[in-house]
């Protein structure tokens, strides 16, 4: 019987080497074989061939996959973007909310409140995508201007992204403001601060690292969200630093890739894998990171 | 206001937690620069009553407090006082030790550093006096930066002691401050408290009854009644209770009888 | 830009604002100023600091930029970010909501102009805090003031400041709740909606003015194939009894029809053969290839085949097919159904004098989600669509993932709670299983791409089996790919719920002699076995939400017939509702949101029953 139920456990093992070796595989293909493309549309009977080199794949500017231009930046920076804008909203809410319910609300302030963050978390990502479309792009064009935001934007996936994401920050870091002991508390009020000055000054200080976990897998989350982007930010590549221009990110083009035909091994197929990869090992280093700090975080007061 | 002897006067104090009265009618006196101890078995609310003294059970949801407690002739629990200006002025050290998880340093001028003082050399000042008077100066003269859980629990004990008198308090409340410390670090504290008796008034509750007669002058024995509520069986010189208590219980109690 | 700059401005005059009533009572109260009049001051200066910040700093930040421009420009004539940086308001001249208008160079690229917005924020920060930090330093002293005035000032004041950021605490929480009412109110205010209806045909011009409801299946059936044409008929068969794909069609085109659609698809009493054809020759079948000229073969295959409401949704698809040429959200139908009235009015009077057959569209309540909604099955126009193929996918889906998924993740959580050593190969296995739970789903999705759709396809298409048509994104490779997602959520849930179990009760079932299984098994399992169940249901809904990974290994965006079974292909809720989303128009989102209200449904009363398990597992937990 062990062995069976060892091999369940093991199989966990089988789908982290499947992602490496398949993952990293299919998108050497990418680098190691000729890439041909057909050049001018259904007319032109010409065919590009080159090669695709892993140099101009991490710094290049241009991801235009039918011009062999395969420069993963432009995707990569709006995957920071969009990132970075969910953080803005999502860090301080996160942090705001835990710290009232952890410091301020009453159990049954708590026990009301926690559900309505529950049902936030439990609620698909592609629901958050139709809401960032209907709802976020029309207010931001409405409020800064048909001008300035564009119909597919990345600022309104970030903030529906950070709307996403606030339940994940807020109860990480909820844990961890209320594995601070009590003792702590009582030491603090006993030397005449105010539970503001307690929260801010002993509370939250003890507490830092599982509060950085928390932020560092939130923007791994952020990094790995798909569908909201993939709805509201638009669909080609594009590098811009204006958040209310489109701009599509990795996983954004992962799935629009992949939602048409792409008969295998062709150059788009090899490509996703590629832009995969690059993601599978930035939210595993975010991941490590994150738990390692959390262990840590445990370790100090158990 | 200063005439007055006494640092606190209480006067009928009922203690409650929600429905549940943990402490009835006390009446007591805490006198100026006098060590006063509370004793008596576990569970009979002198901890509870330790802490109504600046206010700690504000922090407890539910809790309440009835009666007047008079600190300079003003009733703490009216209206107009504010709690955290209460613990300012009468400090707590606890039962654990428990240290800030930050460095020396910065845990003696937490209290400073709240109330506003933000200019390095007057921090500096601080965290050496209040030190000195702690007697821990010179064990950690040389690693103030580094971190109060780094010390042993003895001199964790006296840090957190340094760090309640660096806001200056008047009264200084100590919840069974030895009962983790090993015998020699707990003889270092009660020699510490002799010392700061110069300065400041000092409650401690302490459920050793040899650490109340060495170090106390004044004792209050508490006990449960038979509504499991705290009362105060006897307060008086500490010599007269351990030599000759008006109270049989408290004779009981002193000798060994029980509890 | 010049809305950007303004809300930059703006935001940064709040934050300069809530720091001035913050910290100036404490930092005053030493100066004998009460806290009251401090919060005052501070908001004052905090808001003159902003002021200053824009008409003072911020051009001077300006002036700063166009030196550095001129440094660079040295070396490079690419430089351009900061010519002409003026900047200039009004009140009372802008442009929607915002009443003041606001100007930052306008006519240069949206990046440099977003750039510049960002001046205007800096700017300000830098100006409004010098000022607050001049007002805490040199504001006068109040005369002499005791040292306990100034305490009680100080206490005072700390507390007010307790009190206000408090408040700023629960803004965080009143903001997750106003963003969960609005998108419930975005979804529901999609879902019903006031439409204006035209009809392609008058649907009384087809039955002589009986209604389509009153009519029997073959005579629908004869109105449906009268009015399209035969290939349109062919492909109605295709689609609805046959169900294969066009290829499949095209390489079975002379196999007999009967044959192709099987015994039981083919009415009794009609002939397998060709109608009126010449005696003396060999008779011929009818074929997909001839059906074509076959109008009557086909109104009886459909009418045997489809029932009364199937066919009645066909005629008004392929007949009538009214079309919502307009739709309005519920907010403007309930406060603004004049304006949609006169909307309306344009838009029929505009399309009458282009079209003189054109029906006069209705204004038509609609509730997207219906009945209908729920038990048709998928149309390419969102009035007629229904979610059913759907819905069973999305079933069928999770019921393999479960099947998959369940019996390896409690396994798992077995082996690591009871069985494994702590050595290094458990510990990896552990600390992989946490990591899996980070791994972004679109990464599953690629892997099950990889895995199950390319090189499992015999096994995942059924072709070992002898059946499916030999494509590998069916619904076995995707229940397979969510299985793979979920299972690391299985197993950390199982794992707690195995660890609640108290040691006492494994050891009294040692203390009998029990074998490590047999405690497991009989005593531990059915302990854990509610808490399980609830992180599996868990699990299990989040599978159903998924998107990012159905859309990578290929669940269909459009199909028409409903799963059969392991291998064949589907379609899932949450692809709809991508699917419709993404259409241009606002009819197109109507049927998204009804679609998400389904999966949110579908979604609750999941989580139901997680709820009721998780509080019988407390029960059960506290009764030992």
């Amino acid at each position: 019987m062990g062995g069976i139920l060892f091999f369940c456990g093991f199989l966990s093992i089988f789908t982290t080497i499947g992602v490496v070796v398949i993952l990293g595989n299919q998108s050497l293909h990418l680098f190691n074989r000729e890439q041909c493309v057909q050049a001018g549309g259904a007319t032109a009977e010409e065919v590009f061939c080159g090669h695709a080199t892993i140099g101009e794949f991490l710094t290049g500017t241009e991801w235009v996959p039918d011009q062999l231009k395969f420069g993963v930046l432009p995707l990569v920076f709006s995957t920071a973007m969009t990132s970075l804008i969910a953080m803005f909203v999502a860090v301080p809410l996160g942090l705001g909310a835990a710290i009232y319910l952890s410091e301020y609300a009453t159990p049954s302030i708590r026990k009301t409140l926690k559900p309505i963050l529950e049902v936030l978390a439990g609620i698909p990502t592609v629901v958050y995508g139709y809401f960032a479309l209907t709802f976020m792009s029309p207010v931001l064009r409405d409020v800064l201007g048909q001008d300035t935001v564009r119909t597919f934007n990345m600022a309104s996936a970030g903030l529906v992204m950070g709307i996403m994401i606030l339940p994940l920050m807020a109860s990480m870091s909820e844990d961890a403001l209320s594995a601070v002991p009590r003792s702590l508390r009582e030491g603090s009020a006993g030397l005449g601060a105010t539970k503001l000055e307690t929260t801010i000054r002993v509370v939250v200080p003890a507490a830092i690292s599982g509060i950085i976990a928390a932020l560092i897998i939130s923007i791994s989350r952020a990094v790995g969200e798909t569908m909201i982007v993939a709805i509201a930010a638009g669909a080609s590549p594009n590098f811009t630093f204006v958040p209310f221009d489109y701009a599509e990110t990795m996983t954004g083009h992962v799935v629009r890739i992949s939602g048409g035909e792409n008969p295998y091994d062709s150059v788009g197929y090899n490509s996703i894998f590629a832009i995969a990869f690059l993601l599978f090992f930035i939210t595993l280093a975010l991941n490590i990171v994150g738990r390692y700090l959390v262990t840590r975080f445990r370790e100090v007061y158990e | 206001m200063g005439n007055s002897n006494y640092a606190l006067q209480a006067k009928n104090l009922n203690i409650y937690y929600g429905e549940f009265r943990a402490v009835t009618d006390v009446s007591m006196v805490v006198e100026r620069h006098k060590i006063t101890a509370l004793i008596g078995p576990s569970g009979c609310g002198k901890s509870t009553l330790l802490r109504s003294f600046n206010r700690m059970n504000d922090l407890v949801p539910g809790a309440r407090v009835e009666g007047e407690l008079l600190f300079q002739d003003q009733n703490l629990y009216s209206p107009f006082v504010d709690a955290v200006e209460v613990r300012r002025r009468i400090g707590m050290v606890f039962q654990k030790p428990n240290p800030f998880p930050k460095p020396i340093y910065e845990n003696v001028a937490f209290g400073p550093k709240v109330q506003g003082i933000r200019k390095k050399s007057q921090l500096d000042d601080i965290v050496e006096r209040s030190l000195r008077k702690a007697a821990l100066w010179d064990e950690v003269k040389d690693k103030l930066k580094k971190s109060g859980l780094e010390l042993s629990g003895g001199q964790q004990q006296r840090l957190c002691i340094a760090r309640a008198i660096a806001v200056e308090p008047e009264v200084l409340l100590m919840d069974e401050p030895c009962s983790a410390l090993d015998p020699i670090a707990t003889l270092r504290i009660e020699e510490l408290m002799r010392e700061l008796q110069e300065q400041y008034t000092i409650v401690i509750v302490t459920h050793n009854m040899q650490q109340a007669a060495r170090v106390s002058d004044y004792t209050a024995f508490m006990m449960v009644n038979d509504k499991r509520s705290g009362e105060l069986v006897e307060f008086d010189m500490t010599e007269k209770i351990f030599t000759n208590p008006a109270d049989t219980r408290t004779e009981d109690y002193v000798t060994g009888r029980f509890g | 830009m010049n809305h950007v700059a303004f809300l930059n401005w703006l935001l940064v005059s709040l934050y300069l604002v809530d720091v001035g009533i913050l910290s100036t009572p404490i930092a005053v109260a030493r100066k004998g100023y009460s806290p009251r009049l401090g919060s005052v001051i501070g908001a004052g200066a905090g808001l003159i600091g902003a002021l200053a910040g824009l008409f003072i700093f911020t051009p001077l930040l300006g002036l700063v930029l166009q030196l550095l421009q001129a440094i660079l420009g040295v070396f490079s004539d690419n430089i351009h970010f900061a010519d002409d940086l003026k900047i200039s308001f009004s009140l009372g001249a802008g442009q929607n909501i915002l009443p003041i208008k606001f100007d930052i160079e306008a006519d240069v690229p949206r990046d440099i102009a977003f750039l510049r917005s960002l001046v205007v924020g800096v700017g300000t920060y830098i100006g409004g805090m010098i000022l607050l930090n001049l007002l805490w330093r040199f504001i006068p002293s109040q005369g002499a003031v005791t040292e306990a005035t100034a305490l009680r000032y100080n206490t005072i004041a700390r507390q007010v400041r307790g009190r206000i950021l408090q408040a700023h605490f629960m803004v965080a929480i009143v903001i997750a709740i106003t963003v969960l009412m609005a998108l419930m109110w975005n979804i529901i205010k999609g879902t019903f909606t006031m439409t204006a209806v035209s009809n392609t045909v008058a649907p009384e011009s087809l039955t002589d003015g009986r209604s389509l409801g009153d009519i029997e299946e073959p005579e629908l059936a004869q109105i449906l194939v009268g009015n399209i044409s035969g290939n349109r008929g062919r492909q109605l068969i295709q689609d609805y009894v046959w169900g294969v794909g066009d290829a499949e069609a095209r390489d079975r085109k002379s196999e007999p029809l009967v044959e192709a659609l099987g015994k039981g698809n083919w009415p009794e009493d009609l002939s397998v053969y060709v109608p009126n054809q010449d005696p003396s020759q060999e008779p011929e079948y009818i074929t997909y290839q001839n059906l074509s000229k076959q109008p009557d073969v086909v109104a009886a295959i459909l009418s045997y085949n489809l029932t009364t409401s199937d066919l009645e949704t066909l005629v008004t698809a392929e007949v009538v097919q009214p079309f919502v040429v307009a739709t309005w959200t519920l907010d403007r139908t309930l406060l603004d159904y004049k304006g949609i009235e006169k909307e309306l009015d344009v838009i029929n009077n505009s399309r009458r004098e282009s079209d003189p057959d054109w029906n006069d569209a209705r204004l038509q309540f609609r509730s997207w989600l219906s009945l209908n909604f729920v038990t048709q099955r998928l149309n390419a126009a969102p009035e007629l669509t229904g979610m059913r193929n759907a819905i069973l996918g999305s079933l069928l889906m999770i019921s393999i993932t479960a099947l998959f998924a369940f019996p390896i993740g409690i396994g798992a959580a077995i082996y690591l709670e009871e069985y494994a050593n702590d050595n290094w190969i458990n510990r990896i296995i552990q600390t992989n299983i946490d990591n899996l739970a980070g791994v972004p789903s679109i990464i599953y999705g690629l892997l099950g791409l990889a895995v199950f759709v390319r090189t499992m396809r015999p096994i995942t298409s059924g072709e070992v089996f002898g059946l499916g048509q030999g494509n590998g994104n069916t619904v076995l490779s995707a229940a397979l790919t969510m299985g793979l997602l979920i299972l690391p959520l299985i197993i950390i849930n199982a794992q707690e719920a195995i660890q609640a179990v108290q040691p006492s009760i494994r050891q009294a079932s040692f203390g009998l002699g029990a074998t490590k299984w047999q405690t497991v098994w009989n005593h531990v399992l059915p302990y854990a076995m509610p808490g399980i169940l609830t992180g599996t249901i868990l699990a299990i809904s989040r599978a159903v939400g998924e998107t990012a990974p159905l859309v990578v290994v290929g669940a269909s965006a459009f199909i028409l017939k409903d799963p059969s079974g392991p291998f064949s292909r589907f379609t899932a809720l949450p692809i709809q509702i991508y699917s419709w989303t993404e259409q241009p128009r606002d009819a197109d989102k109507a049927v998204a949101a009804a679609a998400i209200i389904l999966l949110l449904a579908l979604l609750l009363t999941l989580n139901s029953i997680a709820i009721l398990l998780r509080n019988r597992f407390e029960r059960n937990l506290g009764r030992h």
